[in-house]
């Protein structure tokens, strides 16, 4: 789904959160412990020295397809916002067991490093779920306000599924970007 | 020497005075048993001190909750609940509120069923159910999702799946009267009496009319005067005396005069100078502007601004007077903001939503930060204000 969360993120971290999900995630952290309590850093924790990630690092296996869909920087979610399918029982193009994809979507065009080209990336949500609650990303560079629904990423897009209820979202290539 | 025999008797003898003295005082001490059930109900009317916080419940989106408080004494005074993508409006007058929910027969599958739940601000008690069709706009909390006519008689919904249009409900039958369609256009703002516009993706707005009973009386579209593609306004926007105050993403006003039913366009100004601009100064939060009866507005800041930035918290909020088009203010806030409002006193509070999810509290003419509320739900996005409009 696209989503705001950026009550996950502080401006300070504006710089580390639009290059990786740390600050989104040390701010989630605080949030949900509260203002008082000492915030987590789950990303210090996935850096230290007894190696274990906040969740398990993931590859499409294709070289050509490359990163890793479990992190907000993997090439395709360039505009995703909300929970990643990835974290949640699916992967970056299905949806977690026992969900139903969204037949209607927001697109965005993201750039494959791998081979240069743009592609038009579909993100589709799955439904019928309550919140994953995993791996929270947000991006809101081509973000327009509600009255543009093609291009906004507030709105619930569980349309046409028989529940409207928001599990997680998924980022579906569609083919080429023109150029 | 000892006098034990002496003593003894004193002793007994005063012991027993004391006893008698204070036994029936004992029992009047004594803890009453207390009265089951037992439920606090509210004063009303309300003080102007009180404001409801929205929480979006984002980790658990099918159970979201409105939470009241006192926002000078900082107590908790209750709360209502509701379910996914909730919309909040409230009547001082009717002394009602109209949560507007999505639920699902079964929790998370079943039977879809939208409606706006009628509750009273003595007991916050459902006192009636209205149902509406199962298409309301399900978005993360934007204010013009729905709306109070301006004579309050009416309440105006956002319907959207993904065909947009508007529910009328009669706030005195309690019946949907009226759904408008509004093909390309989106959200609500009163004007005068039963009008209201909405904005379009062409860039236009629409201007809808209603007649006393509710109905669609007349309808008419602008020219195109929104930039989307390049610098689109904000939907977040707020009123100052019936001025529709819009402000664009890079952070120019464009004022939006709704006294007559016909809105007109006022002349577009810049919050910023070319000089704070071009160091990327820039409209933030996730609703960033709050307005005063008075003509005052305000508008959360971010110096850290860039093609996105536009729902980032703002760090900062300014005070501008939009009547005359200066800036008055401009305060570093203590937590960031994600949403801002003011109440409509003379000499009004900033309420600010922040990114540590707390409510805080400022002087709204100084910044002089005053207070903090907390544990109002993991992720509350909205205050409303009682004396909101």
């Amino acid at each position: 789904m696209n989503w705001l969360d950026s009550i996950a993120q502080k401006t300070t971290r504006n710089v580390a959160r639009r290059s990786s999900r740390r600050g989104f995630l040390a701010t989630v952290s605080t949030l949900l412990l509260g203002a008082t309590a000492t915030p987590l850093l789950p990303v210090a924790r996935a850096s230290s020295a007894h190696g274990e990630s906040r969740v398990p690092n993931q590859s499409t296996g294709n070289p050509e397809d490359p990163g890793d869909p479990t992190q907000c920087d993997y090439w395709r979610y360039c505009a995703i916002d909300g929970f990643l399918c990835s974290c949640c029982g699916g992967t970056q193009n299905s949806c977690p067991p026992g969900t139903e994809m969204s037949p209607l979507t927001w697109i965005g065009t993201c750039r494959n490093p791998a081979d240069g080209k743009s592609y038009v990336v579909s993100y589709n949500d799955c439904c019928g779920k309550s919140s994953c609650g995993r791996c929270l990303c947000n991006s809101n560079e081509a973000d327009r306000p509600v009255y543009r629904p093609s291009a906004n990423n507030d709105i619930n897009w569980c349309m046409g599924t028989s529940s409207s209820v928001y599990n997680c979202s998924t980022a579906v290539i569609l083919g080429l970007a023109a150029e | 020497m000892r006098k034990p025999a002496c003593c003894a008797a004193h002793i007994a003898r005063a012991i027993a005075i004391l006893l008698a003295t204070i036994a029936p005082l004992a029992a009047h001490a004594e803890l009453q048993p207390e009265p089951i059930p037992n439920v606090e109900t509210l004063k009303t009317p309300y003080p102007d001190s009180y404001a409801v916080v929205h929480d979006f419940a984002f980790f658990n989106l099918i159970d979201s909750k409105f939470s009241l408080v006192d926002i000078e004494t900082r107590r908790f005074k209750g709360m209502l609940s509701a379910g996914q993508f909730a919309t909040l409006n409230l009547s001082n007058s009717r002394e009602e509120f109209y949560v507007g929910e999505t639920i699902f027969s079964r929790g998370t599958r079943g039977e879809r069923q939208d409606l706006i739940a009628v509750y009273d601000y003595a007991n916050l008690g459902l006192v009636a159910e209205i149902e509406l069709p199962p298409r309301r706009a399900n978005t993360v909390i934007n204010l013009a999702n729905s709306r109070l006519t301006e004579d309050e008689k009416f309440l105006l919904v956002f319907l959207q799946n993904p065909g947009t249009s508007v529910a009328v409900i009669d706030l005195d039958s309690r019946q949907m009267v009226e759904e408008v369609a509004a093909p390309g256009c989106a959200l609500i703002y009163p004007t005068e009496k039963s009008s209201f516009f909405m904005l379009c993706g062409d860039g236009t707005l629409l201007t809808i009319e209603l007649d006393s009973e509710g109905k669609l009386a007349g309808r008419e579209s602008s020219k195109p005067f929104i930039d989307i593609d390049n610098d689109p306004l904000s939907e977040k926007s707020s009123n100052t005396g019936g001025v529709w105050q819009f402000v664009s993403y890079l952070g120019e006003v464009q004022p939006i005069d709704a006294r007559k039913s016909t809105p007109r366009l006022g002349n577009t100004w810049w919050l910023a100078s070319d000089a704070e601009r071009a160091a990327n100064w820039r409209p933030a939060g996730w609703h960033g502007t709050a307005g005063h009866h008075s003509g005052l507005l305000w508008v959360g800041m971010t110096p850290d601004g860039y093609n996105g930035s536009h729902k980032d918290p703002a760090p900062e909020v300014w005070l501008f007077d939009a009547k005359k088009r200066t800036r008055l203010g401009q305060f570093e806030l203590k937590s960031a903001a994600i949403s801002i409002s003011v109440t409509q006193h003379e000499e009004p509070y900033l309420l600010v939503v922040t990114a540590d999810a707390t409510l805080d509290v400022y002087d709204a003419m100084s910044g002089e930060y005053l207070r903090s509320i907390y544990e109002l739900g993991l992720t509350p996005y909205m205050v409303h204000p009682l004396s909101y409009r």
